[in-house]
C-alpha cells in the first residue's frame, strides 16, 4: 500500500459480509487503503459498490445480526474493529465527524440547531456547557450562516437544503474532528449551492488540517478535491492511487469507464459510455465463486497488483 | 431544407396560490422546437422546469398563453381532444419504479397504451410489445417479470419502451436520467439518441445537471424562478453565457482538474511532509 509518513487511518483487507437468505454477501471485501493528515481521500463508485458501508460500518454506524467485519482500522493508535462499544462512541463525533446526503434527515427536527451544534461539543467536554451558546453561535458565523444570534433558535426546518447541510458541517466540525467522513454531501443539492458547501468543505480542511474522506458518485467532484483516489466496484477496490496517477493514467477497465461514463460540461459530440449495465446485486455461490448480475462468474477474488508505487489496481474483471 | 417547428410557446404563464403568497411557477415563457431536435430545459430545484414541462401537455392547466403543436392552438382543446393529442406526446419521468404500475407485469405495462388506445389486433399487441422491449434493449424474457425485479436503468428502459408504443413525435423527459448511476445514465442517454435518429423524436429534456443537459441538447432554455433568463443554441449558451445567472451556474459545476492541476497537487502535498 501507499507508504504515508503520518497516517491518520490505516485500513487493512477490511472484509465486512452480510448473511442473506442467498448466502453471504461481501459489502466490502479485501479493501486496504491509508489516508495521511490534512489528506483527502476520494471514494468513488456506483450505488452498491459498498463505499458508504465500508465508512459507517467501521465506525460502528452499521452493526446488526448476520454482519460481521474482518480486518484492521488503524485510527491513530487504535484499532476500530476492536475497540469497545464505549470506546468507539468517545470518538464518534469526537475524533471522527460525519457529513451525511440528507441534511434534513439527519438533524434533529425538534431541537433548535443551536443545540444540535453545542450538543456534541458538550458532552465530548470540549466546552463547558455554560460556553454553549457562545460557541454555536461562533460556529454558526464561521460556516456562514447570516444572523447567528438569531437563527441559532431556529430549526432545521427553517433552513433551505444548502443551510442544513452547513449546520451539519458546523455540527461535524464542533468537536474539531481529526477526521470528516463526507456521504455524498451535496448529492441533494442545487449546483450553485453544492459549489458553495464544497467551498465551505475546503476551507475548513485548510484552516484545521482535517483529513477528509469524500465518498461520492460523482468523478467531478472527487477529483476537484482529493489527493488519493480510491475508486470501488462490487465491494472491491478497482483502483488505488494519486488522483493525478489515476486521472491520467488509469489501469482498469472499470475507472477508464468510469471516466468515459462522466458526463462533464464540454463533453457533447464525444462517445460517453463503456461500462455494461450491472445491478448492485452481487450473489455468492457455494463454491465461493461470485455471480455478477449480468450473469458472468468469477472464480477468483482478485489482488492488487502494483502499476507503479502508490498506484495499484485489482486484477479481478480484466479482460 | 426548411425544418417546421413542431412546438410553439408563448407567453405561458402559471401562477400557484393567490394574493401574497401566490408563486409564479412560470412567468412568460416562450420557446420553439424544431421537429427532430431536442431543448433542453435548465434550471435548480423550484425553478419552475418541470411545471413548464407539464403545462406543455397540459397536465397542469396554464393560466394563459399558447401552445401551439404542428400549428394547432392547445389551450383551447376540450380535455377529451386533449386527451387524444397526448398520443403523440410522451412523457419519461425521475423515478423510473413510481412511474410503472407495481402489479402490472412488464408486458402488460408495455401494452396498457395499445390497450387504451385500442391499437391494433388484440393478438397481434403481444409482438409488438416485444419490438417494443427490443428496441429499448430488454430481452422478451422480461415480459412477465414484474418491474420490482429490474434495476432502475431496466425500469426507465420499461418507460421508455412504454412511452414509444404509441409512436410520438414529442417526449418530454422530466430528469429521465437523474435517478440513475453515471455509466447507467450514459447507456439511457445513449438510447434516447439512437431513438431520436430512428423515429425523428422530439425532445424537452429537463435536467438540473449541466452536463446532461448540454451533452443531449441542440438549444437550451435556462430557468430560474418561473423566468426564462436565456434561450440559445447550446454552445451560446455554455461557452459565450449573455445572463448572469447562466453564467453563475455554468461556474459552479465541479469541473475535472487538467493532468498538470493535478501534479501540482500531488507535488504541493510532498513538499509538506
Amino acid at each position: 500500500m501507499l507508504k504515508k509518513s503520518n497516517p491518520i487511518l490505516e485500513v487493512k483487507d477490511l472484509q465486512i459480509s452480510f448473511q442473506t437468505n442467498k448466502g453471504t454477501l461481501y459489502a466490502v471485501d479485501k479493501l486496504s487503503y491509508t489516508l495521511g493528515e490534512g489528506e483527502v481521500l476520494g471514494i468513488v463508485g456506483e450505488s452498491g459498490s459498498g463505499k458508504t458501508v465500508n465508512a459507517t460500518s467501521m465506525i460502528g454506524l452499521l452493526q446488526g445480526k448476520g454482519m460481521e467485519i474482518k480486518g484492521s482500522a488503524k485510527f491513530f493508535d487504535a484499532d476500530l474493529l476492536s475497540l469497545l462499544p464505549r470506546q468507539l462512541a468517545r470518538l464518534r463525533g469526537k475524533d471522527i465527524g460525519f457529513v451525511f446526503q440528507n441534511p434534513l434527515s439527519s438533524l434533529n427536527p425538534v431541537m433548535t440547531v443551536g443545540k444540535q451544534i453545542a450538543e456534541g461539543a458538550v458532552h465530548h467536554g470540549v466546552i463547558p456547557k455554560s460556553k454553549a451558546k457562545e460557541y454555536a453561535i461562533n460556529w454558526l458565523n464561521k460556516v456562514g450562516i447570516h444572523n447567528a444570534e438569531t437563527r441559532y433558535k431556529d430549526y432545521p426546518h427553517q433552513f433551505s437544503g444548502g443551510m442544513r447541510q452547513r449546520v451539519m458541517i458546523a455540527i461535524a466540525m464542533a468537536c474539531k474532528p481529526k477526521l470528516l467522513i463526507c456521504d455524498e454531501p451535496t448529492t441533494a443539492l442545487d449546483v450553485t449551492v453544492e459549489r458553495q458547501i464544497l467551498d465551505l468543505l475546503k476551507e475548513m480542511q485548510a484552516e484545521y488540517k482535517l483529513s477528509i474522506i469524500m465518498i461520492t458518485h460523482n468523478l467531478s467532484i472527487a477529483l476537484d478535491f482529493s489527493d488519493d483516489l480510491l475508486v470501488m466496484y462490487g465491494g472491491k477496490a478497482m483502483e488505488y492511487g494519486s488522483a493525478y496517477d489515476l486521472a491520467s493514467n488509469p489501469q482498469h477497465p472499470y475507472t477508464k469507464g468510469l471516466f468515459a461514463a462522466n458526463l462533464e460540461v464540454g463533453k457533447k459530440g464525444q462517445a460517453i459510455g463503456g461500462i455494461r449495465e450491472v445491478g448492485s446485486d452481487l450473489e455468492v455461490m457455494e463454491d465461493g465463486s461470485y455471480i455478477v448480475a449480468h450473469g458472468e462468474k468469477y472464480q477468483e477474488r482478485g489482488q492488487m497488483r502494483e502499476h507503479q508505487p502508490g498506484h495499484l489496481y485489482n486484477t479481478l474483471y480484466l479482460k | 431544407m426548411h425544418v417546421r417547428n413542431i412546438l410553439e410557446v408563448r407567453n405561458l404563464q402559471k401562477v400557484f396560490g393567490k394574493g401574497p403568497e401566490a408563486v409564479h411557477a412560470v412567468n412568460d415563457v416562450s420557446f420553439s422546437i424544431r421537429e427532430g431536435s431536442t431543448l433542453g430545459i435548465l434550471g435548480e430545484s423550484g425553478s419552475g422546469k418541470s411545471t413548464l414541462g407539464r403545462c406543455v401537455l397540459r397536465l397542469i392547466e396554464p393560466d394563459s398563453g399558447s401552445i401551439r403543436y404542428k400549428g394547432e392552438e392547445l389551450t383551447y382543446l376540450p380535455n377529451e381532444d386533449m386527451r387524444c393529442k397526448r398520443r403523440e406526446m410522451q412523457m419519461i419521468f425521475q423515478n423510473p419504479y413510481s412511474s410503472l404500475n407495481p402489479k402490472m407485469t412488464v408486458g402488460e405495462n408495455v401494452m396498457d397504451p395499445l390497450h387504451i388506445w385500442n391499437l391494433g389486433e388484440k393478438l397481434e399487441r403481444p409482438k409488438r410489445v416485444r419490438e417494443l422491449l427490443d428496441l429499448v434493449g430488454l430481452s422478451s424474457r422480461s415480459l412477465d417479470a414484474y418491474p420490482y425485479e429490474f434495476s432502475g436503468g431496466q425500469q426507465q428502459r420499461i418507460n421508455i419502451a412504454r412511452a414509444l408504443a404509441l409512436k410520438p413525435k414529442l417526449i418530454i423527459c422530466d430528469e429521465a436520467t437523474s435517478a440513475l448511476d453515471v455509466s447507467v445514465q450514459a447507456q439511457i442517454i445513449n438510447l434516447l439518441m439512437d431513438l431520436q435518429k430512428e423515429f425523428k423524436l422530439t425532445y424537452i429534456f429537463i435536467s438540473h445537471n449541466l452536463g446532461v443537459v448540454e451533452y443531449l441538447s441542440d438549444e437550451v432554455l435556462v430557468m430560474h424562478d418561473g423566468m426564462m433568463k436565456e434561450l440559445s443554441t447550446t454552445e451560446e449558451i455554455y461557452k459565450f453565457p449573455k445572463n448572469e445567472y447562466t453564467k453563475s451556474l455554468i461556474e459552479s459545476v465541479p469541473k475535472m482538474p487538467s493532468p498538470e492541476e493535478l501534479m501540482a497537487r500531488k507535488e504541493e502535498r510532498r513538499k509538506l511532509f
